[in-house]
């Protein structure tokens, strides 16, 4: 008897086993066609990104963070407001990799975030046009304009935090509109919002996509937004690794969150809060318009246009895809650094979805009238795709830039032992912080930002990180205090780093 | 709308932001990831105060309290004065050095030359209120790695950095 009943625990437990791999395969399992595509969009996409890929440390595309993040992720510190907490982990991942420098490696993540988002909203779109015909041919066509629009392909080849973001867009896109019940549904939609609020700050943006009914009727709303809610609360918990890091006392820790107010300020980005400005607005709306055409070319946003006009997408669903364009628009209109363009991602993809719209329709005309087969629509698509990666390719390609290697090999080898270096722009402090504490080069020197001098947190950062740098008072923190309390060490001021890599080419040419 | 109608507005729409886009993003000149100084710095009258890579410093006879303030002034030909014939603004600013509850006796500002720099004569000048001109001050280059441009002027208001 003991026998049949562990027969019959095994029975029920396969059976559960069973369900919840089902429960998994509905959220997972495309047909043969999405397969299809699945596949054929990475390899694609995965081609071409990896010839365009950043062999290394880039300044290519606005990448100039780069130095900053790798350097965190590699020194188990924390990176710059709001610390990323979500891609450092994911980073130190990809570091692990055993091919390629450490810079190539994180880049590595970049890519991978982008593809999956492309195959992600490629899931979306086809939720969304779910019951038309060519729904999965129009998903497709657009999810690779998507890859290949300038944005979102200058974000893949470099390290920044915007192809994961990207990634996290998509699936809360995906988790918005996938209607079907699932086990843990919830609780997993609210933990991936709380693990992109991990990201970046602006998936605030993107929360209200969570808790939209995109169907007439779903049961249980309470305890399902009850669900959702916890789950975003128990992601978000992933800044807690921050404090974790920063009392191990890393070379990058910034705003050294080891108390509840450092943290905060950390996450809310404080230093950047006065970046908000209405002063660009009428230009950047200009430039908005430029930047969306630069995306998708003009048949691509003609094409978006008459499906938004054709209100073949319902109100329902549009209405969540209206407030993520809007919001994600108005975001970065309004902030004030020199790349906020990049926050408009989450728009570029929102007209992704209204180009497939325009692609269905315009197909199934075709199609009706004409009686066009499908290897023809297949080629146009190509065709269409080939023309975006071609007038592409030369503003996003990272793969010959090397000013930040050439830069950071270059003040390593060229400065004298013990030296003092300090710098003045984001390209030098970060690509030497690269060299310096991630490679671990030139243990003998001393990088100072002279910019950061200015908060406490960096003042301490600077004391423990360099136990021999004889340190001012903590009132007059300067680069002349710090010279002449080290007045026997030699220094070099990197103001900017066009003008060190003017010197060398001078020092270069004499020596020819 | 029927679908003729929505590809003229369709086409319409891409005609009007083609004609208004620009190609570029508006943005401050220097805004990135390490927070700039402020554009207007207060200290205790004994401190040096770190301008980016300069810095400023200030000898006074100070009673309690003393302070400065030392304000970055961008396009300083317009907003103060143009530069003497042959010179040239050679930093993008002046610096606006003001004391309170203290007596001045001397500012000193330093600035790290640039290779730019290296070929020219350069010279800190003081704005002179009375004949609205600028004046130049005693100015030397010390140091290496790289030098620094640095100047001693005697008064409160506006210094630039001139070349030529």
């Amino acid at each position: 008897m003991p026998c049949s009943g562990s027969n019959s625990q095994r029975q029920s437990f396969i059976i559960k086993v069973r369900q919840r791999i089902s429960s998994l395969a509905l959220f997972i399992s495309p047909s043969h066609t999405a397969l299809f595509h699945e596949v054929s969009m990475v390899l694609i996409i995965g081609t071409v990104y990896g010839c365009t890929l950043a062999p290394g440390l880039t300044w290519a595309n606005g990448g100039t963070d780069g130095g900053d993040l790798i350097t965190a992720a590699a020194t188990h510190g924390v990176a710059h407001p709001s610390g990323y907490p979500l891609y450092l982990l994911l980073a130190e991942l990809f570091q692990w990799i055993p091919a390629g420098t450490l810079a190539f490696r994180t880049n590595l993540l970049s890519v991978v975030c982008a593809i999956t988002a492309s195959v992600f909203l490629y899931r979306v779109t086809c939720l969304i046009l779910d019951g038309k015909p060519y729904n999965r041919l129009a998903s497709w066509g657009s999810a690779l304009l998507f890859g290949f629009s300038h944005l979102v392909w200058s974000q893949a080849v470099i390290t920044e935090v915007y192809a994961l973001q990207t990634l996290l867009t998509a699936l809360i896109f995906y988790l918005a509109f996938f209607n079907r019940q699932w086990r843990y549904q919830d609780i997993v939609c609210g933990l991936v919002g709380g693990l992109a609020l991990g990201n970046h700050l602006t998936s605030l943006l993107l929360i209200p996509l969570l808790f939209w009914k995109t169907e007439e009727f779903v049961p249980g709303t309470k305890r399902r937004t009850f669900l959702r809610a916890i789950g975003i609360l128990i992601g978000t918990l992933i800044y807690l690794i921050l404090p974790l890091r920063a009392i191990q006392n890393p070379p990058v820790s910034w705003n050294n969150p080891t108390t509840l107010s450092s943290l905060f300020q950390l996450i809310t980005g404080q230093i950047y809060q006065g970046y908000f400005t209405l002063l660009y607005l009428p230009d950047r709306l200009r430039g908005l318009a430029g930047l969306f055409i630069d995306q998708f070319n003009a048949i691509g946003m003609a094409v978006g246009f008459f499906s938004l006009l054709g209100g073949r997408i319902s109100l329902r669903k549009n209405i969540p895809l209206f407030w993520v364009f809007l919001s994600s628009c108005c975001f970065a209109l309004v902030y004030g650094t020199f790349d906020s363009y990049v926050y408009v991602i989450p728009a570029v993809m929102v007209f992704s979805i209204w180009i497939a719209g325009g692609i269905q329709e315009i197909v199934d005309i075709l199609s009706s009238n004409r009686k066009l087969s499908q290897p023809a629509i297949y080629l146009a698509l190509l065709l269409a795709i080939a023309y975006q990666i071609f007038s592409t390719i030369p503003t996003v390609d990272a793969s010959k830039d090397a000013r930040a290697e050439t830069f950071g090999i270059a003040v390593m080898q060229s400065v004298p032992e013990n030296s003092l270096v300090f710098t003045g722009d984001d390209e030098s402090t970060f690509a030497l912080w690269y060299f310096h504490f991630a490679l671990k080069q030139r243990p003998d020197i001393t990088v100072i930002s002279a910019d950061l001098l200015q908060f406490p947190w960096y003042q301490r950062t600077l004391e423990y990180t360099y136990p021999d740098l004889i340190v001012p008072d903590s009132g007059s923190f300067t680069v002349e205090s710090i010279r002449r309390n080290n007045s026997t060490r030699p220094y070099y001021v990197i103001d900017n780093y066009r003008n060190y890599l003017n010197i060398l080419s001078k020092i270069n040419s004499k020596n020819q | 709308m029927k679908k003729s109608t929505r590809l003229i507005v369709a086409i319409f729409l891409v005609v009007i932001l083609s004609v208004t886009a620009i190609g570029v993003w508006a943005a401050p000149a220097r805004v990135g990831t390490v927070p700039v100084l402020s554009e207007n710095i207060s200290a205790g009258l004994s401190e040096v105060v770190n301008i980016g890579t300069g810095t400023v410093s200030v000898q006074a006879d100070a009673s309690s309290g003393g302070s400065m303030n030392i304000e970055k002034i961008a396009d300083p030909s317009t907003k103060i004065g143009l530069p003497p014939e042959g010179w040239v603004f050679l930093l993008d600013q002046a610096l606006k050095v003001t004391i309170s509850n203290g007596l001045m006796n001397s500012v000193h500002i330093c600035v790290p030359q640039a290779p730019d720099m290296v070929t020219k004569t350069t010279v800190f000048h003081y704005w002179n209120p009375e004949n609205s001109t600028w004046t130049p001050i005693p100015t030397e280059v010390t140091g290496e790695n790289p030098p620094m441009i640095c100047g001693t002027g005697s008064a409160e208001g506006h210094y630039a950095l001139l070349g030529k």
